[in-house]
Parts: C-alpha cells; sequence; structure tokens
C-alpha cells in the first residue's frame, strides 16, 4: 500500500500493538499528539492566571465573610462554605425585592441607557470616518489612520482632566457658546449629557478602527455588481455595504460596551455626583468601605458580568453567521 | 448524506453549538471541574493569611465597649513587649505609612540627614485600605503608622501596633498634657498614653470663598454672612450656591455635621433610643442637601476651596491653612477663604503616631517620634512646626502661640503660616473640653450609619 513516508516514521519505533501510532501529517512529517495543542498553552495559562483564577477570588470575596474585628472581607476558597447572603442583598438593592429598597437601581438603568445612547453615538460618528478611510483613504489612509490611532497615545485620564478644563464655566467650550449667543452651561455639575458626551469621547477611537478593518475587507466587487445591476449609490450602501459591515459595527458596539459597562472614572472626573453615577461607581464606593462594602462590591462585578453573557453570547452568535 | 458546511461542517472555535460533545465528553468535562475546585480551594486558602481576627479577654471587652470620654480605656499590652531603654537605633531604612500628602517632604530629608537613614513614605488614601493592608498584606515592613481614633484599640488589642517606649520620647513634654497618658491627665481613647503620640489636632466646619473666583457665574458669601446666620450649617443647604457647594466624602464626617446641625451633640449615637431617628433625619437631610445644591462629596477642599471649584465647602480646618499655597498663579489676593466652626459643640479631633510591629526598626521608629515631636516654645519652633508650616495641621504643642503663627513670628518660617482671617482654624487645648470626636463604632452602629450614607450616594 502506498503512503507518505515521514521522516519521524524512518526513526521511531513501530506501533505496539493497542497503542495509537503517533499522528502523520499528509506532507509526510510526523508529530505527537500534543504539539499542535501546546501552541494554545501561552494563552491558556494567561486565560487561568489572570482571568479564571482572579475571577473565582471575586467569586470567593462576594460569598465570603467578614473579618469580626476589622471589617475587612475575608474571601471563602470553599464553594462548600459560600454564603449567599451578600449577593442577595445586592439583588435585593437592584429589584427592590428581599426586602431591600432598590438603591442600586437607578444607577443599573443609567449605566444601560449610557452605554446604550453613548455607543449608538459612537457608531453614528464612527462610521462616516471609518467609510471615508476606507473607501476613499487612497494614500493617505496611512495618515488617516495614525491620526485616528494618535488620541491612543495619551492616556485615557489625561484626556477626560482635559476635558475638565474645557468645560470649565469659563472655558473654552463656554466661551465658544457665549460667541454664538448661548449662555453659560454648567458642563460638570452633574449633568448626564457630560457624561454621556466623556463616554463617547472617549471609547470612540476603539469603535472606528474594527469599523475600518471590516470596512476595508468588503469585496469592491459585490459594491460594483450592486451598481452593474442598476442599484443607485444609497440603494447600494443600504442593501450590500451596510449589511455586509454589521459584523464589523457589532464588533465595534462590544469593544467600546464593555468598558463603557465597567467605567467609573469618567463620571467620577466630569461629574462626582450621585445623579450620574453609574455600576462602576457603585463598585468603586463598595471597595472602599469596610464591613460587607468589598463583598457587595465582588457581588456587583459578577452580576454585572453575567448581565453581559447574553450581550456576548448574541455578539457571537451574530458574527457566527455573518462573518464577512 | 453530505452536510453543507454551514449545516455542520464547520465548528466554531469556541465549540458553540458542537453537538458533537458526547454525553461521556460531558461527563468527563465536568468531573475535571469539579475535582479542579477542591485542589485550587486548598491552594488559595494556604496562600491566605487572614482567617478572621479573633480577640477575647481584655481586648474583646476593649472592642465591645469602644472608649468615650465617659469610659475611658486602658488598651491591654499583656503579651506585646516593647523595647528594651538604650537601644541604639537600626540602619534603616525606616518605612513611614501615613495619609497622603500629609507630612512635609523637608521633615523627611531633615530626619534622614540627622540620623543618616533613609525614610521611605508609603501612603494610604482611606482608613480602609491602611487596615487592608495592616491585616492581609503579608511582605510589609511599616514602622511608623498614622492612626485615627477610629482604628486605634483594634489594631491595639490585634498587636498590631508596639506599646511605646517613652524613655526614648524626650519630646513627649511638649505636648499638651493630656497626650502626656500621665496618672492626672491621660487621654481617654489611650489611657497611659502606651500606643500613641498626637500628629496634629483639626476641627472640621464649613469654608466659604467671599469673592467670585475666575470662572464662577457666582459671588461666594460676603465675610460675616455665614457666622451671622441662626444656624451657620445652614449656607451648606442655600440654593443660592447651588453647584458650588461640597461636603467632605466621609459618612462619619458629613453625618455628623448634620447631627450638630439638628443640635444633636451625640456625634456618636451612642443612645440607642434615638439613633435610628437622628440617622433617618440626617438621611432626609443629605437627600435635601442633594436636592438644594447639585451637593458635590469629595477631599479636595484644599484644592477646590482656592481653584474657585467650590464656594461653600465642608472642610477640615488644617486644609484651609494649607489651601493658601493652591490658588492659581493669576489670584493675587489670597485672603479670600474663610473658616467657621461654632467656638462650642464643634466636631474636633486628632491623628496619633504609632510604632507597627510589623517593622524591623522599632528603635529608630521611636527615634521618629521624638523627632516630630520636637518644639521649642521660645519662638514657635522646632521639627514639629516645620511640619505644621507644610501642611497646615497644628500639633497640639504647649505653648504655641496663636498670634505668632498669625504673624509670621519665628526663625523657621519666612512668611505668615496662617492668615489673620483663619485664625478660627487653630484648635487649642480647651476646644477639646467643649467640643465632640468622631469616634469608633460597634459594626451594627457604623452599618447604620453607612446605609444612611448609601441613600446618598445612589439617590444623588
Amino acid at each position: 500500500m502506498d503512503r507518505p513516508v515521514g521522516l519521524l516514521e524512518e526513526t521511531a519505533p513501530p506501533s505496539e500493538p493497542g497503542k495509537r501510532p503517533p499522528q502523520r501529517k499528509e506532507e509526510g512529517v510526523w508529530y505527537p499528539r500534543w504539539y499542535w495543542p501546546s501552541f494554545a498553552g501561552p494563552a491558556f495559562a494567561w486565560l487561568i492566571l489572570l482571568f479564571i483564577l482572579p475571577f473565582y477570588v471575586i467569586l470567593s470575596v462576594a460569598m465570603g465573610t467578614v473579618d469580626p474585628v476589622f471589617q475587612t472581607p475575608i474571601p471563602v476558597w470553599q464553594p462548600w462554605y459560600w454564603s449567599f447572603d451578600t449577593f442577595k442583598e445586592v439583588v435585593g438593592k437592584i429589584f427592590g425585592v428581599f426586602g431591600e429598597l432598590p438603591l442600586y437601581q437607578p444607577s443599573f438603568v443609567r449605566t444601560i441607557v449610557y452605554v446604550l445612547i453613548a455607543s449608538s453615538i459612537c457608531v453614528l460618528l464612527a462610521y462616516p470616518v471609518a467609510y471615508y478611510v476606507a473607501r476613499y483613504g487612497g494614500r493617505r489612509r496611512t495618515l488617516f489612520l495614525a491620526l485616528l490611532v494618535a488620541p491612543f497615545w495619551v492616556s485615557y485620564l489625561m484626556r477626560m482632566l482635559a476635558w475638565t478644563n474645557l468645560l470649565q464655566s469659563d472655558g473654552f467650550v463656554n466661551r465658544v457658546l457665549g460667541v454664538i449667543g448661548f449662555g453659560e452651561y454648567q458642563w460638570l455639575e452633574g449633568k448626564s449629557v457630560t457624561v454621556v458626551l466623556g463616554l463617547i469621547y472617549g471609547y470612540i477611537p476603539y469603535m472606528i478602527l474594527p469599523l475600518y478593518a471590516g470596512l476595508d475587507r468588503i469585496n469592491q466587487s459585490l459594491m460594483e455588481a450592486s451598481r452593474d445591476l442598476g442599484a443607485s449609490p444609497s440603494k447600494t450602501f443600504w442593501k450590500v455595504t451596510l449589511p455586509l459591515s454589521k459584523p464589523a459595527v457589532l464588533a465595534g458596539m462590544v469593544i467600546v460596551s464593555l468598558p463603557m459597562f465597567g467605567d467609573y472614572y469618567t463620571t467620577y472626573l466630569l461629574s462626582s455626583r450621585g445623579r450620574t453615577s453609574m455600576i462602576g461607581t457603585l463598585i468603586d464606593q463598595k471597595v472602599h468601605t469596610s464591613g460587607d462594602g468589598p463583598a457587595q462590591a465582588a457581588a456587583l462585578v459578577m452580576i454585572l458580568m453575567l448581565m453581559l453573557i447574553p450581550f456576548m453570547l448574541y455578539y457571537l452568535r451574530s458574527t457566527r453567521s455573518e462573518e464577512i | 448524506m453530505a452536510l453543507h458546511p454551514r449545516e455542520g461542517g464547520r465548528k466554531h472555535p469556541l465549540g458553540i453549538g458542537d453537538s458533537r460533545m458526547n454525553r461521556r465528553t460531558f461527563l468527563r468535562n465536568t468531573g475535571l471541574t469539579a475535582a479542579s475546585i477542591p485542589l485550587a480551594s486548598a491552594i488559595l486558602a494556604a496562600c491566605t493569611k487572614n482567617t478572621g481576627t479573633q480577640v477575647g479577654g481584655e481586648g474583646g471587652q476593649v472592642l465591645q465597649n469602644p472608649a468615650r470620654p465617659d469610659n475611658p480605656v486602658t488598651l491591654p499590652t499583656e503579651g506585646n513587649p516593647t523595647i528594651a531603654d538604650g537601644l541604639k537605633p537600626e540602619a534603616g531604612p525606616l518605612e513611614l505609612y501615613n495619609w497622603e500628602e500629609y507630612i512635609n517632604p523637608r521633615i523627611i530629608n531633615m530626619f534622614e540627614e540627622q540620623y543618616g537613614v533613609k525614610v521611605n513614605v508609603n501612603t494610604f488614601n482611606t482608613e480602609q485600605e491602611s487596615l487592608a493592608t495592616l491585616t492581609t498584606a503579608s511582605d510589609i515592613n511599616y514602622d511608623v503608622f498614622f492612626p485615627t481614633t477610629n482604628i486605634l484599640s483594634k489594631l491595639a488589642v490585634t498587636k498590631i501596633l508596639m506599646p511605646l517606649n517613652k524613655t526614648y520620647l524626650t519630646n513627649l513634654a511638649n505636648v499638651w498634657s493630656v497626650y502626656q497618658g500621665t496618672e492626672a491627665n491621660s487621654p481617654f481613647y489611650d489611657v497611659g498614653a502606651q500606643y500613641t503620640v498626637p500628629y496634629t489636632v483639626y476641627t472640621t466646619g464649613v469654608a466659604w470663598r467671599i469673592d467670585q473666583p475666575r470662572g464662577s457665574a457666582i459671588k461666594g458669601p460676603s465675610a460675616d454672612y455665614v457666622p451671622s446666620l441662626d444656624n451657620p450649617y445652614d449656607v451648606m443647604w442655600d440654593p443660592k450656591w447651588k453647584g458650588k457647594t461640597h461636603i467632605l466624602d466621609d459618612y462619619r464626617e458629613v453625618i455628623g455635621m448634620i447631627l450638630l446641625k439638628n443640635g444633636v451633640y451625640d456625634v456618636n449615637t451612642d443612645d440607642s433610643s434615638t439613633r435610628t431617628q437622628n440617622l433617618a433625619t440626617a438621611q432626609q437631610q443629605l437627600v435635601d442637601l442633594v436636592n438644594a445644591v447639585d451637593v458635590k462629596a469629595d477631599v479636595n477642599d484644599y484644592t477646590d476651596m482656592p481653584d474657585g471649584a467650590s464656594l461653600v465647602h465642608q472642610a477640615w480646618s488644617g486644609d484651609m491653612v494649607s489651601a493658601q499655597y493652591y490658588f492659581p498663579k493669576y489670584q493675587e489676593n489670597k485672603d479670600v477663604i474663610r473658616y467657621w466652626a461654632p467656638t462650642e459643640n464643634m466636631m474636633i479631633g486628632q491623628d496619633f503616631m504609632s510604632v507597627l510591629n510589623t517593622g524591623s526598626n522599632p528603635v529608630l521608629a521611636h527615634h521618629f517620634l521624638n523627632f516630630m515631636l520636637d518644639f521649642d516654645s521660645k519662638d514657635n519652633s522646632g521639627n514639629s512646626m516645620v511640619n505644621f508650616q507644610w501642611n497646615g495641621y497644628i500639633p497640639p504643642m504647649k505653648g504655641v502661640v496663636k498670634e505668632d503663627l498669625i504673624k509670621g513670628a519665628g526663625p523657621w518660617q519666612t512668611g505668615r503660616v496662617v492668615q489673620p482671617s483663619l485664625e478660627t482654624c487653630i484648635p487649642t487645648e480647651e476646644d477639646f473640653t467643649v467640643g465632640h470626636q468622631l469616634l469608633e463604632l460597634t459594626p451594627e452602629v457604623d452599618s447604620q450609619w453607612k446605609d444612611a450614607w448609601e441613600t446618598f450616594q445612589t439617590t444623588g
């Protein structure tokens, strides 16, 4: 029987009866079974050390207890000793059940609304930019991309601090508004619009880049075919370009929404009022509180993650069937 | 039957929708996961230091009955030895664990030069953070800590603090007699001053700008406006300064202020018969405060006032003294901040210096405490005053002449330390006899305070 002869086969001992022979590649080179899976080792280790283990620690704190003297959190590592009291309390404060007032509900609702508005506006603003660069950037595409990435060179904190100066009562924004006939607006005194604008400004580069990548990968001939078949430019956009860029839009939405859900420093720097507090603000406040505060913070983190699971599943399902 | 790739020929990289996981694979994976949890939890448990502090006997009694002026507490020292007399200071480096921006870098340099050692300043932002570090971190080597009465007894009964050997503290004679821990006069929270020497004293009151800072659409209250009010605390709720009124981001200070505003001088809510009602009233007034002035909570009173971010701010007295260093360059007139605290029934407090058992330089730590207590009453000079010159918090030294601080006398300074208009920022020994201190609460009472504060934090 003709079959490829591999390098390993020449030196490897013949397989014993009952034992599986080593895998072989069609080119004739033999590899042990662990060879290709081992390439996933670093990523696997990274996932365990920096995601699964911290996740378990957070869970252990949320389900843990409190030091009777110092009122500091004590994680309980064994799941069979876990207490669900803190979790129950937090759920109660979100939904107003289990005898709790819905104290956390406004922050949850606010966060969802802020993120939906901010990420939607990010799409509306980023799409034309990404579209232009991808389709009409031409020789200047690299320059445009460099300019788009430029905000990443300045830290998010510094960019938000810059906005606190621009939005002061006598800041640049109010001076411009004054010139065009609008009155002074107190941007930094607990205004939702300021926080949403901050979120948009802070995260919009993360939206432009995946959109650009998605739009750039759309096959130009599909659009040409659409035009050849009589579709107008706008119809081509709505019927061809936009549907094909849906995975990129979804990817961009995920990339900007996930950090927005956990964001707390945007509202802290641009408002610092309870009326604009977000889930991240609650977590930050609870971490710095004694007693069961840190456990509540951990429970809030868990609930936030649970809340995002349907979102992620929708994204995975959508991208799975509509990959470009 | 051949499958179309869309129907099953493609596998998702994450295995989603993979129908080929049979029962055996599922059971195997579940079993492996279940087996790994006890292993992981055992490893994590072995790496954990803190499994819950247990304190019984004398220490337990102290914790159950926190110190009050009418319940002085002698903190236990049994099984917690101090250092012997006459030892030479260690070679360092000396590790300080202090609040951020709370010690003059110059004084650190002076100590380093005098003792020929390196000093490292490690900082924390909240008391909770410091407790978490001191109780759970296994690799800390801090020598000197700066506690408050809130956590003092906990640290002492758990032997995190080391009792002081006063033979090294010759400058202790400089401080107010109440802090010396003599038989006749002793602090009620640490009878005999076994664990603490004073660092600073301060009051909590109301600060306001009397001008219209650049960038502000409105002017602050006039200089005599706040003291002239029937209840000067009411200025915090006055909608005239909406958006420009800030409170301290500290639930004890804010609720304590509201209690005082309401004429409740039981600022630690020790009276269980009125506690719930008093806290409920305070909670409602916090909500009113939000509705009236869009109040903002922060601990930046020393920068908010000079840069005009706030026109009215609940403030610590020491921060208002040091605020003069934080004015913008364009501000020529720096005498525009006023501070009010009642002359009686004010909120008053002190911070301490203590030696930690976690450190490896206990003798050097004692020398540092003594160094910081240095004071010469002849001309208001000494290391303690060098520190005051920078952080604005006055050390409780006998013989400090308030007028000299205002006029600028003394060789340790080139200019005036305290603006004449901020004379109210210098508490005196007598103030402690008529003021109220925020003291340690039991966990149950503390929880009630936090519930009231949480309403403010989340409903704003």
